[in-house]
Formats: C-alpha cells, structure tokens, sequence
C-alpha cells in the first residue's frame, strides 16, 4: 500500500510513474504466464489425490475433496514401480554421462582437429538429424537382436549413448573459444586429449549444463524404444510402467497421475540443480544479458 | 577465479569417472533377463511366450490364467509379455519385423485379424481345430468371422464386444420413469429421454439421457437393417445413402439436436462414456460389458437392459472381439496349440476371465454358466447379454485389408462432420459414399 501512494500523486506522466506501470504490466504478464505454466501441474497433481468419480465432474475444481492418499500406495503396488525406477534412473544416468562423454569429444574433433574431409563428414553425420527415429527403429531392432542384446541395460544405453543434436550443439559452442587457449596449452606441451579435458570443457559448463538437462529429460521420458527392447520387469522403465494405466477401455488417470508425480520428481530435481548452475555459468562467464 | 576453475575440472573429473561408472555397470548387466530362480533344473519344459496389452490388473487376471495353465500341464511354462494397449502393436510388429522365433511371442493377442492374416505371420489355425476336434459352434454366431480370413481360422477371439444398454438406477428412480426392458423402442426411448434430459436456464445441458461412441454408429444402422457396405468382406459399393441408414442416423442426430443424445465429442472431451455416466452427466450409456468391473469397483448403482431397436428393426450388437492368435514363426506350435485351446475353453482360461469380471465370454457355454449369470456382482440382468449374444451380428467391420483405410479416411471423418452437426444427414451420408465407391472402384472391389 505505501509502496503505491507516491505514485498516485505523481503526474501520469513522469518517467517514474511509466516505470512502475511498465513493471506492473511486466509482472501481469510474468504471473499469468507462471499460472498458465503451473496449471498443469497443479492439475495432476490434485487428480492424482482424487477418486475417479470427482476426476470429471463439472465445474472442475483443484481441490481433492476428500483427498485419497492411497492412489500413491495403489499405484506404488500395481506394478514393480522400484524397480523401474531404479531402471529409469540407471538409464537415463547412464545415457546422460556416456553422451557428454562421446559427443563432447566427437564435437572437439569437428571443431579443432584438421583432417582430411572433416567439414564433409561433419555434413553427412549432421544429415543424418534428418532421418526419423521410426524409420531406424526394426534395423536398430534387428542389429540389437543379433548382438543378442534384446532386453538388457545395453540395448537401452548403447543406442542412445551417441546424439548427432549434441555433438552439433557442442561443436558450435567450441568453435567459439578462442584458438588461442588450445594453441598455447599445445606449446606448453598439453595433447589433444589434455586440451580437451583441461581447456576446453572447463570453459564450456554452461552448455554442458543445458545439454545435461537435455539429455537426462530426452532419457527419462523415452518411452517407444524402451518399450520395444525391454520384455522383463527387469529392465523396464517408468514410462512404460506407467503406460499400462491407459487401457484399451479405461484409463486409470487418478493412479496414471499419482505415477506421473513420482516421476517427475528426480527430473524436478536435475532441473532445479542443474538450472542453478546453468545459471551461474553464464555470469559468471560473462556472457550474460544486461 | 582460481577457485572456480578448480572447481570445473573436478566436476569435470567426477564426470568422465561417472561415464566409465556406468560403461562398467552396463558391461556387467547380465545379457539374458535375471531367470536364474532355480529354472536350470527345469529344462526339460517347453517355455511358450505369451503377449497380450492390459492394465496392472488384467495383467494380474492373465497371470492366474498362466499359474492355472501350469497348474494342469507340468511339462509346459507359459511367460507373460504384457504390453500397454497402444504401443502393443508398434512392439509386436517391429519383434514380427526381426524374423526371429526366439523374440516373437508364441501366443498373441490381436485385432484386427484380417490385416496380420494377409501377411502370412499368423499360423492358419483349421488343421488345428480338425485334428483336435475342437468346438467351434460353441461360439456367438458370427462371432468366429470376426478371427477369419480367407475362409480360413486365423484367431480365436477370446470376448464378445457387443453391446448394451447401461442405466443408472438412481436417477430413473429419482425421475420416476420405468426402467428399460425388452419391450423398448426407439420411440420409448425417446419418450423416456425427454423427461431424463435436464437443461439449465443458461442452456447447458446438465444431464443428457443419452451417451455412446460415435465409433458405435453403425449399430443404427444395422437395427433398421441397413449396413456400411453392400458385402462386408468383398464389397462393391458404399451402402449408407441407402434409406435404412439415412432414417437411422438422421433420428439419433434429432435426438442430438433435443439435447438428449449427449454429442460424442463432448463426450470423449469430458472423459468418455464412462466417466459422464458415473459423474451423473448421462443417464444412459451404449457401451459393452468392459465397463462392468469400473462400474461395480465405483459402487454405482446401475444395470443392463437390452438396447431399444427401431419399431421395424431388428436387434444387431457387434460380433467382434480381439482374438487368440499363433505366430506362424513358433518353434513350438504343439504346445501353443494346447495352450490356445485351453484359454478358449469354459473349463480353463475362458472361464477365469468371467470370473474376474473383465469380459463377456466369447463362448456361450461360458456365458450361460454360473461363471457369469449368476457371479454375484452387478449387473443384475445379465440375461440382456445373452439376448444380445444370440442376435449378435457381424458388420460393424469389413473383413478385408482396406476397410481400416476406407473407416479411418472416409467413414469416421464423414460421421464426426454429421453428429457435430456440420453437415444434413443426407448430404454426409452421400458425401461418405461417393468417397467410399470411388475408393472401391480405384482399388479393384468387388475381387
């Protein structure tokens, strides 16, 4: 309330007063878009404490009444959700270090190395962004098949473990460190290997930290491959856990919901962390806005 | 700065250590799924694979199907490989792709049978059936079409999708109009309606009399005796310019323009016809029996009537149901065969899926026994599907490859544009048709 009485009695039109209009336009805009963004969530998350009677009734109401705890035990036990959560963890963990790994080095070459045919090679490998993943599945499927991998951790990790996305987004990023810092490493005797690992991914941890986010998300929420090359409980994931709610008549959406929270909490939880980073790399590097 | 930099190259230490982490743990994940729970000593057995979608709990229902199977036959093991409904397909179509025996599942659950049968991946199933003398009358008539193809039994399907007429007994008793019985016509029906329907002053229709899939349309125009095509299996021509259809199709879109047909896509937007008939929204629902078990889980107070039918029609629920097949790629198909006969037989699998209260069995030897007339569970009668099994009809679906393209390009848009009121009956039902022949004639029909 004090805050806005200077205000009012200012004339309209002092720079001061479109200031605070502007802010206030600025926050409107900011806190309905944050609603529009929560509201989903805020959505599954009252469905999941919802009977299935009170899921469609009219008008709709973000409140539980009453609030059914049970459908987090109900669904924790229809199916080996530990299990799967571990799996999903496992993978996607997996996926996420193995892919830094191999495209961050793959992306060194491209941007520092000088062979024979790198740009022409770089364009084809690019090329192949371009092809579905449905086209690749049955070859994939079938070269899994013969290496005698179909429902094993390697058949879900080894495939994903390389990214054509990743690789081009690092390249782009490594290309704009400045040669200088390879070329005196190099005279002071550093390899490849040492420049890579000393020089330039250290300068690169704000796009390591959003590729991470990328590819951890991309890892916990694949859903058709697992489901092709994993027959057991012993390595299905969650999204396909919890795939099995949406029958061929019925959807259990109040359990489907209650799965979804669970789910999403570790991916919350990378985010939040890795945002946090993310966001100190690019102040503190000196490439922020303002 | 010095600090920060420190701070990288560790984390970026504990990153490539993380990677070699989990390249180990990968390498020491074991390459055939963890089975070794005393099953060495067992080899002797023959292990046939068993694919099918379902929830946690149809998938607990299969499981005691599988225990049962292994109860009775020690020299056989049965593994389940259940799917989500849905991506089922894409799964079971890319293991068929690999042309492996030792992924493709032995025993499958599928529909529509037509389309795997012409490729030549299920097993024809008649030499089967005639050495063992096993009962095919003992199924709905027309039901069995339903797993044929060229002539020949490709799938043994395992329930009857037909339908019935749901009502919710609370809401009749609160109106005070007689239930539903035998005697109903559409005209009762729509007598009836008229006093069910609620319409609030602003115009929302807080109460529909009436719910059913748009899919299930074709149950109109099978009541007045009218039909899609001329032949369900090999056609030449689109029927559903034809009077019967018009006059079907043109009384359910008056009972949509009254507010007594709740329109199918609100329907499916407020979560389909289960969800408004527990939620009060609809006071009555076409459906099948798989809505039973959600009904009775809810506690709701309800029952079955048969579905009212034109004062000149005839009554024509769907003979259909996804079916039982064998993998043409088996290994072992003499063990399949035992298990597949087995499932569809009233004193094995079919009558545990009654009990569990998941389905309308698909023989009526089943149906009539205690399992499902007299369960002790809600619906009370039960007799209404019985009825309707008896006078189940095929037709809702061609039984050739090129009907799901003609249903999924031509009939289903051209039905969604005249119940959402787009277009006159006559004038989409034309549109549909000429569509449909034109198909027909482009691709060879009749064969």
């Amino acid at each position: 309330m004090t805050a806005t009485t200077p205000a009012t009695i200012r004339p309209e039109n002092t720079p001061g007063a479109t200031f605070k209009t502007g802010r206030l336009a600025l926050h409107a805009a900011l806190i309905l878009g944050s609603v529009a963004m929560l509201l989903p969530f805020a959505w599954m998350l009252a469905t999941s404490l919802k009977s299935p009677p009170q899921i469609f009734t009219y008008p709709p109401s973000l409140v539980p009444d009453p609030v059914v705890w049970r459908n987090y035990l109900d669904t924790v036990q229809a199916m080996p959700f530990g299990r799967f959560y571990l799996n999903s963890l496992f993978v996607a963990v997996s996926v996420t270090a193995l892919q830094i790994l191999t495209s961050s080095l793959a992306a060194f070459a491209f941007a520092r190395l000088r062979f024979r045919g790198r740009e022409v090679l770089f364009l084809v490998y690019l090329a192949t962004l371009m092809i579905p993943f449905h086209v690749t599945m049955i070859p994939n499927f079938i070269l899994i098949r013969f290496l005698r991998w179909f429902d094993t951790f390697y058949a879900l990790i080894v495939p994903t473990a390389f990214s054509v996305f990743a690789v081009f987004l690092l390249r782009q990023y490594f290309r704009g460190i400045p040669v200088e810092l390879d070329e005196a490493a190099r005279m002071d005797g550093a390899s490849s290997f040492r420049i890579w690992g000393q020089v330039i991914m250290p300068l690169s941890g704000p796009v390591l930290a959003a590729l991470t986010i990328f590819v951890f998300l991309g890892s916990w929420n694949d859903f058709l491959w697992p489901l092709v090359v994993s027959n057991s409980n012993a390595t299905r994931t969650i999204p396909v856990g919890l795939a099995t709610f949406r029958g061929q008549y019925n959807t259990d959406w109040h359990l489907l919901m209650a799965g979804s929270v669970i789910a999403l909490l570790p991916v919350l939880l990378v985010y939040v962390f890795a945002q946090k980073r993310f966001v100190e790399g690019i102040t503190l590097s000196g490439m922020g806005g303002r | 700065m010095q600090n920060r930099q420190k701070q990288s190259s560790l984390s970026f230490k504990a990153l490539i250590g993380l990677a070699l982490t989990a390249l180990l743990l990968a390498a020491c994940a074991p390459i055939a799924p963890a089975d070794d729970g005393g099953m060495a000593a067992m080899d002797e057995k023959v292990t046939i694979t068993w694919a099918m979608w379902g929830s946690p709990a149809e998938v607990a229902t299969h499981q005691s199907v599988a225990d049962a199977f292994m109860e009775e036959n020690s020299d056989i093991a049965i593994e389940i490989l259940a799917e989500p409904w849905g991506d089922y397909f894409t799964k079971i179509q890319t293991l068929w792709a690999s042309g492996d025996s030792s992924v493709v599942p032995d025993v499958l659950f599928l529909s529509p049978i037509v389309n795997y049968a012409s490729e030549g991946v299920l097993e024809n199933l008649d030499p089967w059936i005639e050495a063992s003398g096993y009962d095919v009358d003992d199924y709905w008539p027309s039901l069995l079409q339903y797993g044929m193809y060229e002539g020949s039994v490709y799938g043994l399907p395992r329930d009857i999708g037909l339908e019935v007429l749901y009502y919710n007994i609370d809401i009749f008793d609160e109106v005070g109009v007689p239930y539903p019985d035998d005697t109903w016509t559409w005209d009762d029906l729509k007598a009836v309606s008229e006093i069910l329907t609620v319409v609030e002053d602003s115009g929302r229709v807080s109460r529909y009399a009436l719910g059913m899939e748009g899919g299930k349309w074709l149950l109109w125009v099978m009541q007045k005796g009218g039909m899609a095509l001329d032949d369900m299996r090999n056609p030449s021509r689109c029927a559903l310019a034809d009077p019967e259809a018009v006059e079907a199709v043109q009384f359910f879109r008056d009972m949509i323009d009254s507010n007594y047909f709740m329109p199918p896509a609100n329907m499916s937007q407020a979560g389909g016809d289960a969800a408004v008939f527990q939620s009060g929204q609809v006071a009555m629902i076409i459906q099948n029996a798989s809505r039973v078990s959600a009904f009775n889980s809810a506690g709701m107070n309800y029952d079955v009537s048969v579905i009212p039918t034109p004062a000149d029609g005839q009554r024509a629920s769907a003979a259909g149901g996804a079916a039982w097949v064998m993998s043409s790629l088996s290994d072992n198909k003499e063990e399949a065969w035992e298990f597949l006969s087995w499932l569809q037989s009233t004193d094995g699998g079919q009558r545990i899926y009654t009990a569990s209260g998941e389905i309308l069995p698909a023989l009526q030897s089943t149906a009539k026994s205690d399992a499902f007339l007299n369960s002790g569970q809600p619906p009370t009668n039960r007799q209404a599907f019985i009825t309707e099994g008896e006078n189940a009809r095929m037709g809702r679906i061609g039984y050739f490859v090129e009907y799901s393209e003609i249903n999924g390009s031509f009939v289903s848009p051209g039905r969604d544009q005249i119940l959402i009121g787009e277009v006159s009956v006559v004038d989409g039902l034309n549109a549909i048709c000429e569509q449909v022949d034109q198909f027909l004639a482009d691709n060879g029909f009749p064969k």
